[in-house]
């Protein structure tokens, strides 16, 4: 093939449409691979996105994007066998605010906007290797067919088949990456509102902690959609492993926990999808984002941030492949697309929120690894307030009862330890 | 030769999802994609051109979303596109479609040979290409599994019964069904040759037309299939005789034994 792009970009996640997007601003010939049938195709997501970024890029992001709900209410849930202890907060979010929104419908509207501004997106394209001439990145082999491009943006997602080929990353271990199961629930839109209390196009977004994962290491989700729900449970593989945990046999016990069974009585599964979602944090992160004429951006890189109440990634992979365009550009008006051209993209990624939140969050990832978060503390929090609820001849003091409760299972210490480390890097 | 194609942008319907309620299909952003034998009846249309040279035109008729099939009829091979879209036009009865098809193919002026796949993966109502070919005054050949070409058009028709074999006279209406043939899946650079091609939209009233739809379409919904979710428990082996008998006396009880 004779044409020859400025870019070529595998993948039309958040990551690859938001560097393409930017790209195409930028009057650059660019093209999106995307091994998906359709654009958003291959996503599985459950999900709430934070605006900031999009409204920044995109000036008619707010009036057009396919929003679901936005997130008032946000709630976290502690679950046992029976019972649920949930914490609400409700609040005008509007400052700082995020919606819900079903991925793969939100990926088709950006790869529309992409585009329109001039950029290609091609679906049903699957990329299998990177063409190399010593040793620099010079286009893509996809089937029998070659494609060249300057440099090559890989936001292929998380399993890195490109990256792994340009020497960037290799395979995630077991603790590096969650197993995500979803389902998608049809109720009715007024439904929806009546259950949740809900106005017209506000949602829910909720967290579960214990019996959703089976006390696994993870946690359930369900958010609230215009007019179905979706609900999942994610769960850290070599947890899962541990615990012999069939993830499709859970989101069923958790479907069917009287707490979300009252909820969704009335509604029946439409869809259902799984995804792995890299959950290490900064540690998760290769040690070269870039190589000859190959950028790394969105979950192939690891962006994302868990930080215990929230998951995110969508808005850290879509600012990653505008970086990752900002750099691309440049090296292309020095005409230098080597590794010490593209190392610039390093320094912005460090310099942006992609790295200033995950390294405010660093010891999160190994205080969500303590199982007690999953375990213990929603058991013996359910057990105590049920306890200390119930009327009966002998009711007692709540410290009474959480002594019991304790007995064997945690010690004082231990929780006080634990609490403080939460509180201080969560 | 010169051959007109009629291709419709369907729902998806293996990707479409039912309201498990109502038992409505869930048609609000469902995805799309080419109709699968208009698919066919172009894949014979870009065969004939290969063998015999001429041009490859098509007709789309339907909402907007119907724009976004033209990247792949140039992708796999067609020389030119035409789209006609109105927002109503997702309610447009056969008797329309068929008719703002007639009228966008005397826009385009010659042709030797119309081409149509012999019913949408969609609505399936079978009756556009024979509503075309009467409103052009043209012979129809219905379900053809095969045709040739050279030394005059020969369509094998399937018409249920048998495969009738006709001679056909030039211009005709020929649909296609989905065993004529295997369509070309079309390569990363014909995509990409084919990305900025350009096509023609057409308006109603650029044809003279309005949306006048008389047949009303009162409800589409899932056919109910009820479970009669019987469960013989056989945990204990010694009484797996019975449960056996429990069972055939259950689909004797259904006759299906």
């Amino acid at each position: 093939m004779e044409e020859k792009f400025d870019a070529i970009i595998v993948g039309a996640g958040a990551a690859g449409l938001g560097a393409a997007y930017r790209l195409a601003k930028y009057g650059l010939n660019v093209v999106v691979l995307e091994r998906g049938q359709r654009i958003g195709a291959k996503n599985v997501y459950g999900g709430r996105i934070y605006t900031h970024v999009f409204e920044k890029e995109i000036p008619e992001f707010r009036k057009e994007a396919p929003v679901e709900r936005w997130v008032k209410k946000e709630r976290l849930t502690l679950m046992n066998s029976d019972d649920a202890v949930t914490l609400e907060l409700f609040s005008d979010f509007s400052a700082n605010d995020s919606f819900i929104a079903i991925l793969s419908k939100f990926n088709e509207w950006l790869g529309k906007k992409v585009e329109d501004a001039g950029g290609l997106v091609i679906p049903g394209i699957k990329v299998d290797d990177l063409i190399a001439e010593n040793g620099t990145i010079k286009g893509i082999t996809a089937g029998d067919e070659k494609l060249y491009a300057d440099v090559v943006i890989d936001a292929e997602g998380i399993n890195p088949i490109i990256a792994k080929k340009a020497g960037l990353r290799d395979d995630w271990k077991p603790n590096q990456v969650a197993v995500g199961v979803k389902e998608v629930i049809k109720i009715s839109e007024n439904t929806v509102n009546d259950i949740f209390q809900l106005n017209e196009g506000e949602g829910v977004a909720n967290l579960f902690l214990g019996y959703p994962t089976n006390y696994a290491l993870g946690g359930g989700f369900l958010y609230t959609n215009k007019d179905t729900i979706s609900l999942g449970v994610v769960i850290r593989i070599d947890s899962a492993i541990a615990k012999r945990i069939q993830v499709y046999d859970i989101i069923e016990d958790f479907r069917n926990h009287p707490f979300i069974h009252r909820i969704l009585k009335e509604g029946s599964p439409i869809e259902y999808s799984a995804h792995l979602v890299p959950e290490e944090g900064l540690d998760g992160i290769p040690r070269n984002l870039v190589g000859d004429g190959i950028l790394l951006a969105g979950d192939v890189a690891g962006f994302v941030l868990n930080r215990g109440l929230t998951i995110r990634g969508v808005d850290l992979a879509f600012l990653s492949g505008l970086l990752a365009a900002e750099t691309v550009k440049e090296a292309h008006e020095a005409g230098d697309f080597s590794r010490a051209s593209l190392s610039s993209y390093e320094e912005k990624l460090k310099n942006s929120i992609v790295f200033s939140e995950l390294e405010a969050f660093k010891r999160a990832s190994g205080l969500l690894g303590n199982l007690r978060f999953y375990e213990t503390y929603p058991q013996i929090l359910c057990e105590v307030l049920k306890d200390a609820y119930t009327v009966g001849e002998n009711s007692r003091k709540i410290y009474p009862i959480l002594r019991e409760k304790m007995k064997g299972r945690l010690s004082l210490f231990t929780m006080i330890r634990d609490v403080i480390s939460a509180v201080r890097n969560l | 030769m010169d051959i007109i194609v009629c291709i419709k942008q369907s729902y998806d319907v293996q990707q479409l999802k039912f309201d498990p309620k109502t038992g409505e299909p869930m048609l609000a952003g469902a995805p799309r994609k080419m109709s699968d034998m208009d698919r066919r009846a172009l894949e014979e249309a870009l065969k004939i051109k290969e063998n015999l040279g001429g041009t490859v035109k098509t007709v789309t008729v339907g909402p907007p979303e119907s724009r976004d099939v033209v990247k792949e009829i140039y992708a796999m091979g067609a020389d030119e596109a035409f789209v006609v879209t109105d927002l109503k036009l997702d309610k447009a009865d056969p008797d329309l479609t068929a008719k703002i098809i007639v009228e966008t193919i005397k826009k385009i002026g010659n042709f030797d040979l119309i081409l149509a796949g012999a019913a949408s993966t969609d609505d399936y109502s079978w009756q556009i290409p024979a509503k075309v070919a009467a409103l052009l005054d043209l012979p129809f050949f219905p379900n053809a599994v095969s045709m040739t070409v050279d030394g005059g058009l020969v369509v094998e028709s399937d018409l249920g019964d048998a495969i009738y074999k006709y001679k056909a006279p030039l211009p005709s209406v020929v649909s296609v069904s989905l065993e004529i043939n295997e369509p070309r899946i079309p390569t990363l650079s014909a995509i990409l040759k084919a990305s900025r091609k350009q096509f023609t939209d057409f308006y109603l009233q650029d044809l003279g037309l309005e949306v006048v739809t008389e047949l009303e379409v009162r409800k589409v919904v899932m056919p109910k299939v009820e479970r009669k979710n019987v469960v013989v428990e056989a945990t204990d082996p010694s009484k797996m005789e019975d449960g056996i008998k429990k069972i055939l006396d259950e689909l004797r009880k259904e006759n299906v034994i």
